[in-house]
């Protein structure tokens, strides 16, 4: 059992969706590579279309254009190796959020002769937070259900929380997403505010901190684009370092900055420079795990990013 | 010279280039130089189509450099992914793909004979049995077929799908997969579930995910595989730093996953020089299983026992435990969070309250020096730093020293 097969190959997708298409009515040359486009790489229609009606049989060429000589309606099973992940996430306590006791039964039942491809056991997340959230209190699953169906049917809810500075705040919420961090350990929803559909303000609320929800009658028939959102909420000027190769340093900040969105060139053999877009939200954990490297990064700017850091650096030669 | 083509034949080539362009991002042609510029030419085009929107080119002095930019916290799958659906294929496999799962929706168990007349029959394509032989086999061992076994007759039929042997829980384990497959290890199988569901996720995303981990998961397959079998392994590692090869032969135990630092390991023990390491999953270029190990249990409760003074991965010298203190200045009615993050991300030190808004962390480790980066997180606030190992002491305090010389104005 391989993970790298030509069963899970994305040109085995769009030959599919093609068959499928032009299952009972003609498609053109050009429906297909639309096709191959939305399912494929960029240049897979110039691959794949060709062989289509010339190589591979699995078309007929009429008048109006081809027809599927495949019927094939359904889906493929899964393969062992798919049932096996399947198998190891019903292990992880988490899954209790999705699926009531009696559904996991049922799938535990189904994959019955399966073993799991890894237990929650086999892997240590070594500086994981220790004040992750609990999965499964009545409370939390209670919570993130009512979110996911909020999510799902794009219904506003009322959201009573503690704030981080233990404030009691209750607003009207559009539920948009749910953010997991690995590093916390914990569940965020990331909604916009009641009252900032057109020009949305993206909030994040802690789903641990969530007292009370109570879905409302009203529901958004608009689309938001989450991302963008959050995308226009990133300072114009990213963080701009000034990275060294001393104490390998080069490699660990380019590992360790991967789950930001950065830019970095070569200066010379030993310097190089890394641009790392952030927002306000960011930070505070950016600028510590900046300071993580010590004198092996500069920060050249933006000039508001790079007062933060003088100023603690001065806070602590004046402590020492 | 050949054609180009958007699919290959092996993972491990390609995924040193991905990798290249994800992690580093700065690096031109010229830097590609263990290989030929046209191999070079031919892995930049196929990474640009694989992942085209999410390329980004600059021209340097250096010469053009490309790089795979994404924003991890804003994705709702991981485009690396894209990598494992590329998987070269022959005309023969495609068409026996849909020959063979077209004609057996109906659930009627087939002969080999019987699916290759069909075949002819249908598509007016002419195989020979052998070939189909050849790959209902390969679809039985994936568990994409069943064999009927009557006699010397050997029947096949195709396994039943997930809609119609779980309609009902489906949908929900589908959310669950959209959640997993972005957030469990080997994510890349949820992602093949999803594509194989016609469907994708549009509900989670994943804040401090690295996705570059995927590029690792045909190792951590086979590793997995060991560790399950209580098998030592053999591993062929390539250092990042010397591009040595190193051959390493042990028990593989765990997986370490930092969420911070962007790193995987395996904890091996090593049964020879009778101690624990930490081996980074992307140095791993090869894994073979050996021998089912009669110790494991042991070496697994060993390892359990020492975790509690591994601060990272590192079981430090046969030297003995470093102990390190720290002094903070945290305002007592104003800083309750900076207590709080000595709690959830001090690993068990103990934390003392010494005097007016003044606080200590102590702690013993086997390698203090993996605790230097997470101590200089509290710079501004470090009233005075302690350890049994001087060099660490001269280390934090010429750091400090250091900074205050490079930010003085």
């Amino acid at each position: 059992m391989e993970l790298f097969t030509e069963i899970y190959n994305c040109y085995f997708q769009i030959v599919d969706e093609i068959c499928k298409a032009a299952r009972e009515t003609p498609i053109t040359e050009k429906d297909m590579l639309a096709l191959a486009a939305r399912f494929g790489y960029e240049e897979s229609g110039f691959m794949i279309v060709p062989k289509l009606i010339n190589n591979w049989n699995l078309l007929e060429k009429t008048e109006e254009g081809y027809l599927s000589k495949i019927d094939n309606p359904e889906v493929l099973p899964l393969t062992t190796l798919q049932k096996r992940w399947l198998k190891a996430i019903l292990l992880d306590e988490r899954i209790g959020l999705f699926l009531e006791n009696a559904q996991l039964d049922i799938l535990h039942a189904y994959l019955k002769n399966i073993e799991p491809l890894f237990t929650p056991e086999n892997f240590y997340y070594y500086d994981r937070f220790q004040d992750g959230d609990d999965f499964t209190s009545s409370k939390y699953v209670c919570h993130f259900r009512t979110l996911l169906e909020a999510i799902r049917k794009k219904q506003y809810v009322d959201i009573r929380f503690c704030s981080r500075r233990s404030k009691d705040v209750c607003h009207t919420y559009l539920p948009c997403r749910i953010e997991y961090s690995a590093k916390n350990d914990k569940f965020r929803v990331l909604c916009i505010s009641g009252k900032n559909v057109t020009s949305p303000r993206v909030e994040i609320v802690n789903i641990s901190r969530i007292d009370r929800i109570t879905p409302t009658e009203k529901t958004y028939d608009g689309e938001i684009d989450l991302a963008e959102a959050i995308r226009t909420s990133y300072y114009k000027d990213p963080v701009k370092l000034l990275i060294t190769t001393k104490r390998n340093t080069l490699e660990r900040t380019m590992l360790h900055f991967a789950n930001y969105e950065k830019r970095t060139k070569k200066l010379d053999d030993d310097t190089y420079e890394c641009q790392i877009f952030y927002n306000s939200m960011m930070e505070t954990e950016l600028l510590i795990e900046i300071l993580s490297f010590g004198p092996t990064i500069k920060v050249l700017g933006p000039e508001d990013f790079l007062t933060k850091v003088k100023d603690r650096v001065r806070r602590q030669i004046a402590l020492m | 010279m050949s054609e180009f083509q958007e699919l290959i034949k092996s993972f491990s080539k390609s995924r040193e280039y991905v990798r290249d362009f994800f992690v580093y991002g700065f690096k031109t042609r010229d830097d590609f130089s263990e290989k030929s510029g046209r191999t070079y030419d031919n892995e930049r085009r196929r990474i640009e189509s694989w992942l085209s929107e999410y390329i980004h080119s600059e021209y340097t002095k250096n010469g053009k450099n490309i790089s795979i930019a994404m924003d991890s916290n804003l994705l709702l799958t991981n485009p690396l992914y894209r990598v494992w659906k590329s998987k070269s294929f022959t005309d023969n496999d495609i068409m026996l793909h849909f020959f063979l799962l077209d004609i057996m929706q109906d659930k009627e168990p087939r002969t080999i004979e019987e699916l290759t007349n069909e075949i002819l029959a249908n598509y007016d394509v002419l195989f020979e049995p052998q070939l189909v032989r050849k790959k209902v086999k390969e679809y039985e061992e994936e568990g994409l077929l069943i064999c009927q076994k009557s006699g010397k007759q050997h029947r096949y039929l195709c396994a039943d799908n997930l809609a119609y042997l779980i309609p009902e829980e489906l949908p929900a384990l589908l959310e669950a997969i959209g959640f997993y497959h972005i957030a469990a290890p080997l994510g890349i199988l949820g992602s093949t579930i999803l594509d194989n569901q016609k469907t994708a996720n549009d509900i989670f995303t994943a804040k401090h995910g690295f996705f570059g981990h995927t590029l690792e998961d045909e190792m951590l397959l086979v590793l997995l595989d060991a560790m399950r079998e209580k098998r030592a392994v053999t591993l062929i590692q390539r250092s990042s730093k010397s591009k040595q090869i190193q051959k390493t032969e042990g028990a593989p135990l765990k997986i370490f996953v930092s969420t911070r630092t962007g790193r995987r390991y395996l904890c091996l023990y090593n049964m020879q020089g009778r101690r624990f390491t930490n081996i980074r999953l992307d140095s791993i270029k090869e894994v073979s299983l050996l021998d089912v190990i009669p110790t494991y249990m042991e070496h697994e409760k060993d390892l359990e026992n020492n975790l509690s003074k591994v601060f990272g991965v590192s079981f430090g010298t046969t030297r003995g435990t470093n102990t390190i203190k720290m002094t903070l200045y945290i305002h007592e009615k104003t800083e309750d969070f900076i207590l709080q993050r000595l709690e959830r991300e001090g690993k068990g030190g103990i934390i003392t309250h010494i005097g007016e808004n003044t606080y200590s962390y102590e702690k013993e480790v086997f390698d203090g020096n993996e605790m230097m980066p997470w101590i200089k997180t509290f710079t501004g606030r470090i009233l005075s730093f302690e350890s049994n190992n001087p060099y660490l002491k001269r280390k934090f305090y010429g750091d400090m020293r250091q900074m205050a010389a490079m930010y003085e104005d």
